[in-house]
């Protein structure tokens, strides 16, 4: 016989005391599990996309002029007084973006436009470049394909009442409306957006172009910047946040409610298994009395609570994590709006095991010590 | 010089902010592989005695020796290896663990010791065998009577080998004749040579013991001459 031979007895005996010990385990375990698995899929998920998409940055003239804006060009109006980058711009932006590995290169013009006797900001693109700078747009409707279609941003079509399949009067002239962008909280939100050279003719400005965006993974983005900024003296270079950077601080607003939520479960998980192992050393008392009076030092008596303990939250700890891991595989993709299901984490699992020993211990240590200090004539009541 | 020897010994308790004199001046001797009756009314102090001869209850005042050491010189953790080592209990209502079979409760104090698995079980069995309850070993308590309950608590006692064996009321809760085959179990002991302290309140276990020491309101009333056997 050995000392945990005596806290296996025990479990045995308090078999129901000592499941519900471990349900109330499991439920913490999992929680934390599918919190943390979600968050983790989540975060993933946007580094992914944004080593994929790339990160944006906004090549545009230097201006002082603020009236309208989109992508941090400040536009007064439909006469504007912003010098334009050049053709040649241009073709130095994408020597430098290919040497950077930029994934796309999207130039535009920005403008005023009339739309009846409202004002509305035009946006002139090359539609298969911008599409591919901005990947996670969702379209109701359709893109643009041609000279006489516009596409609208969600509020641009509410103000504006257009909606795909309707048609829209700009600067006099006609245009199909052939989609709608799903609202993004961004500045996309409000513009109109038009095959680049027919925007240039609308605004009056052949050739022209107001920004050029430029896609490029996210680890070179520094040294892609430094660049086009020593061969382009005259514009702004600078990173544009990007739909799927907002996306990234939601997702880390997420994490710290996890983290939050998981402090509390841990601080639940930890009163728990205090009560039930006061009360079980409560009921031990002559029990504990017998083991002093015979021998058994106070390290002996903590090491059978403690082990008692341990192994109730390893056994809690692996039924959560297998409850938190299908939890998450079965709902877990839905939840975080992620396309691929979150698998089981051994990483994960084995930090699942640890963090309920971690619990089971210090809920522990206080019935441990007490059951350890039980004076042995008291137990036995002797006295 | 007995084997154990109180020298002096007094114990005060608080209780509901009273100070309560359990024990007066006690002086002791004991030689080794005697069988002393300690015998008194309810609350004379005689419980009392006992936890401070087990070495479980430092006396306010006095000293204690057994086998020449100062008992409660010693640390907790050190009192608890001395117990270990030198006294086997034979508690009131005996204090068998009721989810251990007989053979596991008398392990239970070897479950500290070096010794493997397998000569825990040859020492347990051998302690059961001694007390002759040796077909009965893997009975759960409630599955055995209340005097081989008592056999199992006294195996307990003393698979350890300890020189002294301690028990208080062991047949309080006995019939007249289960009684007398536990008392004369620990004669038998006592005759192998383990010195041998029982408390009691009843004057026929008297009828095996060598000397009985008689006490009331936490004072030795009465030593007793040692009886031949």
């Amino acid at each position: 016989m050995r000392l945990t031979d005596i806290s296996f007895n025990d479990l045995r005996r308090r078999k129901s005391k000592m499941a519900l010990l471990v349900v109330g385990l499991v439920i913490g375990v999992s929680t934390i599990v599918s919190l943390v698995s979600i968050t983790q899929a989540m975060q993933a998920d946007v580094r992914e996309k944004l080593d994929r998409f790339g990160s944006n940055v906004v090549v545009a003239p230097k201006s002082d002029a603020i009236t309208l804006s989109y992508g941090g060009v400040s536009v007064a109006s439909a006469s504007v007084n912003i010098k334009d980058l050049k053709a040649d711009d241009l073709t130095r932006i994408e020597a430098v973006g290919a040497k950077y590995g930029a994934t796309s290169i999207a130039p535009k013009l920005v403008g005023g436009v009339r739309v009846g006797d409202a004002k509305a900001l035009l946006v002139g693109v090359d539609l298969p470049a911008e599409l591919r700078a901005n990947r996670w747009w969702e379209i109701t409707g359709r893109e643009p394909k041609g000279p006489g279609e516009v596409m609208l941003g969600a509020l641009a079509s509410r103000k504006f009442s257009a909606m795909p399949g309707g048609k829209l009067t700009l600067s006099g002239l006609e245009f199909a409306v052939t989609g709608v962008l799903r609202e993004m909280g961004s500045q996309e939100d409000s513009v109109i957006f038009a095959d680049l050279a027919r925007a240039q003719q609308i605004l009056g400005k052949p050739s022209a172009l107001t920004i050029v965006e430029v896609s490029a993974p996210s680890s070179r983005l520094d040294s892609l910047i430094g660049e086009l900024t020593s061969v382009l003296p005259d514009a702004n270079v600078t990173a544009l946040s990007s739909a799927m950077e907002s996306r990234q601080q939601r997702v880390g607003q997420l994490t710290s409610f996890a983290l939050a939520v998981s402090i509390v479960v841990l601080v639940v998980g930890v009163v728990t298994v205090l009560t039930t192992m006061m009360s079980a050393v409560s009921e031990r008392r002559r029990e504990i009395g017998i083991f002093r009076a015979t021998g058994f030092r106070k390290t002996h008596v903590a090491i059978i609570i403690l082990f008692e303990a341990f192994v109730v939250s390893v056994i809690g700890g692996i039924a959560g994590w297998l409850l938190g891991s299908l939890f998450t595989l079965a709902l877990g993709a839905r939840l975080a709006q992620i396309s691929t299901a979150i698998g089981p984490s051994p990483v994960l699992g084995a930090t699942a095991i640890v963090v309920s020993v971690l619990i089971g211990m210090a809920g522990a240590a206080y019935p441990a010590l007490r059951a350890a200090n039980l004076d042995p004539a008291d137990a036995l009541r002797f006295t | 010089m007995g084997l154990i020897e109180l020298y002096d010994i007094s114990k005060l308790y608080q209780s509901d902010g009273t100070e309560v004199r359990a024990l007066t001046d006690v002086e002791l001797s004991i030689d080794e592989g005697e069988l002393v009756a300690i015998m008194g009314p309810s609350g004379s102090g005689k419980s009392t005695l006992l936890t401070i001869l087990g070495a479980m209850n430092p006396p306010t005042t006095g000293q204690m020796l057994i086998d020449d050491i100062d008992v409660y010189r010693l640390s907790v953790e050190q009192r608890a290896d001395f117990r270990h080592e030198y006294l086997g209990f034979v508690f009131q209502q005996l204090q068998l663990i009721p989810y251990l079979t007989a053979i596991e409760n008398v392990m239970l104090p070897l479950a500290i010791s070096k010794h493997s698995n397998k000569e825990q079980q040859l020492m347990a069995t051998a302690a059961l065998e001694r007390v002759g309850l040796g077909d009965k070993m893997k009975r759960l308590p409630s599955q055995l009577s209340g005097g081989e309950q008592g056999r199992v608590a006294i195996a307990r006692a003393i698979v350890n080998h300890p020189p002294i064996i301690l028990a208080d009321e062991p047949t309080g809760s006995l019939d007249t004749h289960t009684g007398e085959e536990v008392m004369q179990i620990f004669k038998d002991l006592n005759e192998e040579g383990l010195t041998i302290l029982i408390v009691t309140h009843n004057p026929e276990n008297t009828r095996y013991t060598q000397r009985t020491i008689n006490i009331r309101d936490g004072r030795i009333v009465r030593k007793g001459a040692t009886k031949c056997a």
